[in-house]
């Protein structure tokens, strides 16, 4: 039997990690009879034609991001708000690992559109790229900054003062070098990928987001599965998970210095907690927006969520 | 399967069915026989896929663009001043196409949109000069193909992130190969009209080309606008095919008055045709090549050739002849995607430069995209030129050699590329 | 440019005329109506792009829905236009084995490949409504403007069912007249690049 897992990333990605150690560990407990093929990115289809391939179990597994399963459920987006996940890596493990807020208000909306959320995991610290120092709104000031096409985070990048920009991935690069768009956002593996930093002089740390990925299968597949076979699933996505969490860091921190390696004069600011709270505040209206955009449902999930990560936070230091 | 899908193709192309018929018929053929239990539903979400990148709205733009100055004045006066200096200069008109076609091409990021724009009105005025018209129509289709070469290129970013290639280096390492081929093409444009006998026209006066010079002013308002505008930064390739249209349609209908703004409507119907001609195509072969990989039929082909132990030649050719051959049937940033993360470990065991791996996939995929039988710039110059399937690409092989040949040298000799490189970056 | 097309249809005699008629008139009402989408279509992607450009350098301010626009109409001019490029005969084909044969032979061949084509586009159209109504109903909303994903998709089944009628129209007219047709009015014929050296481009 061979199990389909397709990826939003490339070959040597996060996720390609996660998936190799998952395959390895779902062989290695049904002893060889189960097999994980992974196609990386590309190969069955953009990330948004993957979630729709588990749906009709095309793929059996695959990588979603909260911002495509966003466009199906629309609270799913709840992980675009800035300042939301914690800044203590147990606490944000904690809430992703197992919040039912996660796993049974989201994922009970998720299954009515035929998905399973089987895990999710960050997958590093989203990173602003710029051609000049930014510390404060101010420096904002008429600076065109590329985002996702997604209305939170254009409200984001609003309320810090940019002028943010959508713009395809893959026209990213030659923008920035031509001086169409000033900046980007994106995790440290996409910027050094992507080679974002060839054409920037900055990289800046404002703590504003986890990139975070979620992993799902057809819930049709996932309730057909023997109970024997369901188990070894769980059982692996939960070590593969436990794996992920610091191998990400490890990833993260080779390919920065990958990046310093390539361009030693790339300059590297990290925000103060004081420099931070000025664009924390400023989050606040994109709160607002979520509820304004997802009505109850939303505002009832958010406060959650809100809660999960406060009581994971005060569990952790204590 | 993979056999069977092949003959299904070749057996419906050869009978003359429409071109996207052999396509979908193969991956029907893979839904419905090989794996019944998926669901058709797919093959129409990979057309949708396929047609859905940003960067394809340049091509209608610049068929646009390209039919409102056909339709007046422009083309004529760049043609007149082009004339006033290469009239004299055996092949010179040749040459001067296959030039815009690569600088077009180069800025636009498209090789289709670089053969509606330059192709489309140039041809007419070769065709009056006594070219031939295989000859025209292979020139325009395979100069576009040297853009690839030239940044900015999708082909390269797509490999850069794909196999972790630096993008900025293999945007000036492309350079060497694309001069290269554009001389070697300059050199056959010679000869040709030579051995043809293409008359040539007296010289013209300095008067004369000054006169023309100032006629060719405002038309010369385009290359401006697309250089100036996206190395400027105020435009992404994309838009300037757009900003173009606009640029086309003040120039033509407001201040030539060429062009009777009744007129428009008809224009942008013919653009739209032309348009769905091609994107249904890419939308078939969109399918097709979901079900190739699939069925991971390129890792089963190459697992058997056990490249793993082959030395640096070896490994090149195998990556040259592999993309090449996959470009003759799917649409090139599809064969990258999937074949960059198989010969990626080969590659790097063999601790080859990932930038040289990247300017030879990149002209493979060039020349792929003009070599028949599937390729996006034979289709475009199809629905463009209206002409049969075989007096388009009958004028080809001569270039497709020339093309094949610098693929050779350049794995013998790689400084072709990397010695630009080399200068700027280390 | 439909009226001229259709002044060239031979006329046939009795019930059978009357009923091509009236196919004739649906048909040219549904070209038309193709006709004014595509030429929309096209004009709709220059202007939508060219506004997104002045509103991010004059304004600073980008189009959000610029890029959701121009998908909706690229799927638009994409399956509309298989349709009407089918009604103009103007689908690219390899046609070397084709223009070796005689008159019966191409018309034979011509009735198999619209009749195989009509098959396909069925097929794709069958499952393309398929796929639509599994969007409608998963309520999937594009990113920026929120709107159903569905409403781009339904451009595919309708295009392709145009376009496989088209090619039963075509098969139809091949059986009923003296020449070889490539389209339900447009008899088999190239042009000629020498007589024809203007605006090879517009139709
Ligand atoms: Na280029
Ligand atoms: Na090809």
């Amino acid at each position: 039997e061979t199990w389909k897992f397709a990826l939003e990333e490339v070959d040597g990605s996060v996720q390609d990690a996660f998936a190799e150690k998952f395959a390895e560990l779902v062989k290695e407990k049904s002893g060889g009879d189960i097999t994980v093929s992974i196609f990386p990115y590309g190969q069955l289809g953009t990330s948004g034609d993957l979630t729709e391939l588990v749906q009709t179990n095309a793929v059996q597994i695959t990588n979603a991001s909260p911002g495509h399963l966003g466009s199906v459920v629309e609270e799913m987006q709840v992980f675009s708000i800035p300042y939301l996940l914690s800044q203590n890596d147990e606490a944000t493990k904690k809430v992703l690992d197992s919040a039912d807020v996660i796993y049974d208000d989201l994922g009970d909306s998720l299954r009515k559109k035929g998905l399973e959320i089987l895990t999710m995991y960050p997958e590093g610290e989203m990173v602003w790229t710029a051609n000049k120092k930014i510390t404060k709104p101010a420096d904002f000031d008429g600076f065109k900054m590329r985002t996702m096409t997604s209305p939170l985070l254009t409200e984001a990048y609003k309320s810090f003062g940019a002028t943010p920009t959508p713009m395809a991935y893959g026209e990213v690069y030659s923008a920035l070098q031509l001086g169409t768009i000033d900046g980007q956002v994106n995790p440290i593996f996409a910027i050094q990928e992507m080679k974002f930093y060839e054409v920037q002089s900055h990289m800046i740390w404002a703590g504003q987001q986890e990139f975070t990925t979620s992993v799902v299968t057809g819930n049709d597949w996932y309730n057909g599965l023997s109970e024997e076979k369901r188990q070894i699933l769980d059982e692996s996505i939960e070590e593969a998970t436990d794996y992920i969490f610091p191998k990400q860091r490890e990833y993260n921190k080779e390919r920065l210095e990958k990046i310093k390696e390539a361009k030693p004069e790339l300059e590297m600011i990290r925000l103060s907690e004081e420099q931070r709270d000025v664009f924390r505040e400023r989050a606040e209206q994109v709160r607002d927006k979520y509820v304004e955009m997802t009505g109850e449902d939303g505002k009832r999930i958010l406060e959650k969520l809100t809660k999960a990560f406060e009581d994971a936070e005060a569990e952790v230091t204590n | 399967m993979a056999t069977a899908m092949i003959i299904l193709m070749v057996t419906l192309l050869v009978l003359g069915f429409p071109m996207m018929i052999p396509l979908f018929g193969a991956a029907i053929l893979a839904f419905v026989v090989f794996n019944p239990m998926l669901t058709p539903t797919i093959m129409v979400q990979q057309m949708v896929s396929g047609i859905s990148p940003t960067s394809l709205i340049a091509v209608p733009m610049f068929i646009f663009a390209a039919d409102i100055v056909t339709k007046g004045q422009v083309v004529q006066r760049l043609l007149d001043m082009v004339m006033s200096f290469v009239g004299h200069v055996r092949g010179g008109l040749a040459i001067t196409s296959a030039v815009t076609c690569t600088l077009f091409g180069a800025v636009s990021g498209s090789t289709q949109a670089a053969v509606v724009a330059v192709g489309g009105p140039l041809r007419p005025r070769m065709l009056r000069a006594g070219y031939k018209d295989d000859f025209v129509m292979a020139l325009t289709i395979n100069a576009s193909d040297i853009a690839m070469l030239i940044p900015p290129s999708i082909a390269m970013i797509v490999f850069g992130v794909v196999s972790g290639a630096s993008i900025g280096e293999m945007f000036i390492a492309g350079l060497g190969p694309g001069i290269l081929i554009l001389l070697l093409f300059a050199g056959y444009c010679y000869i040709k009209a030579k051995r043809d006998g293409i008359p040539v026209e007296a010289a013209s006066s300095w008067r004369e080309r000054l006169t023309s010079m100032r006629k060719a002013l405002l038309p010369l308002g385009f290359p401006a606008i697309i250089v100036g505008g996206i190395y400027g930064g105020i435009f992404t390739p994309t838009e300037a095919a757009a900003v173009c249209v606009v640029y086309a349609l003040i120039l033509e209908v407001g201040i030539f008055r060429s062009v009777k703004l009744s007129e428009i409507p008809s224009l942008a119907l013919s653009t739209g045709m032309i348009t769905a001609v091609v994107f249904i195509l890419v939308a078939a072969g969109a399918a097709f090549s979901w079900a190739i990989s699939f069925e991971q039929i390129p890792q089963q082909l190459l697992s058997g050739i056990g490249l793993t132990e082959a030395g640096r030649y070896e490994i090149l050719f195998a990556i040259a002849i592999a993309f090449f051959i996959g470009c003759m049937f799917v649409d090139p940033i599809v064969v990258i995607l999937v074949l960059t993360p198989i010969f990626a470990p080969i590659t790097q065991a063999a601790g080859i430069d990932p930038v040289l791996v990247g300017i030879i996939v990149t002209l493979q995929v060039a020349i792929g995209s003009a070599t028949p039988p599937f390729g996006c710039d034979i289709f475009t110059a199809i629905a463009v030129f209206r002409r049969p399937y075989f007096d388009v690409i009958r004028g080809t092989p001569p270039f497709i050699l020339m093309l094949l040949a610098v693929a050779v040298l350049l794995i013998f000799v790689p400084e072709i590329a990397l010695g630009l490189r080399d200068l700027a970056f280390r | 440019m439909e009226s001229q097309l259709s002044v060239s249809r031979p006329r046939s005699k009795g019930a059978l005329s009357a009923l091509v008629r009236v196919l004739g008139f649906v048909d040219t009402a549904i070209g038309h109506l193709e006709a004014v989408l595509l030429g929309l279509g096209i004009l709709l992607m220059a202007g939508n792009t060219v506004a997104n450009v002045v509103g991010r350098t004059v304004f600073e301010q980008s189009i959000f829905f610029s890029e959701e626009l121009n998908q909706f109409l690229i799927v638009l001019v994409t399956f509309v236009g298989a349709g009407y490029a089918a009604r103009h005969g103007r689908h690219i084909r390899m046609s070397a084995l084709y223009d070796q044969l005689n008159h019966l032979g191409r018309k034979i061949l011509m009735v198999v490949i619209c009749a195989g084509t009509a098959a396909v586009m069925f097929f794709l159209a069958y499952y393309s409504a398929v796929y639509v109504i599994d969007v409608a109903q998963g309520g999937e909303v594009t990113s920026s403007l929120r709107l159903p994903v569905y409403w781009t998709l339904l451009w595919i089944p309708v295009g392709l069912t145009i376009t496989g009628i088209q090619y039963v129209l075509t098969l139809v007219r091949n059986l009923i007249s003296e020449d070889v047709y490539v389209s339900f009015s447009q008899v088999d014929a190239y042009e000629d690049p020498e007589a024809h050296t203007g605006a090879d481009a517009s139709v």
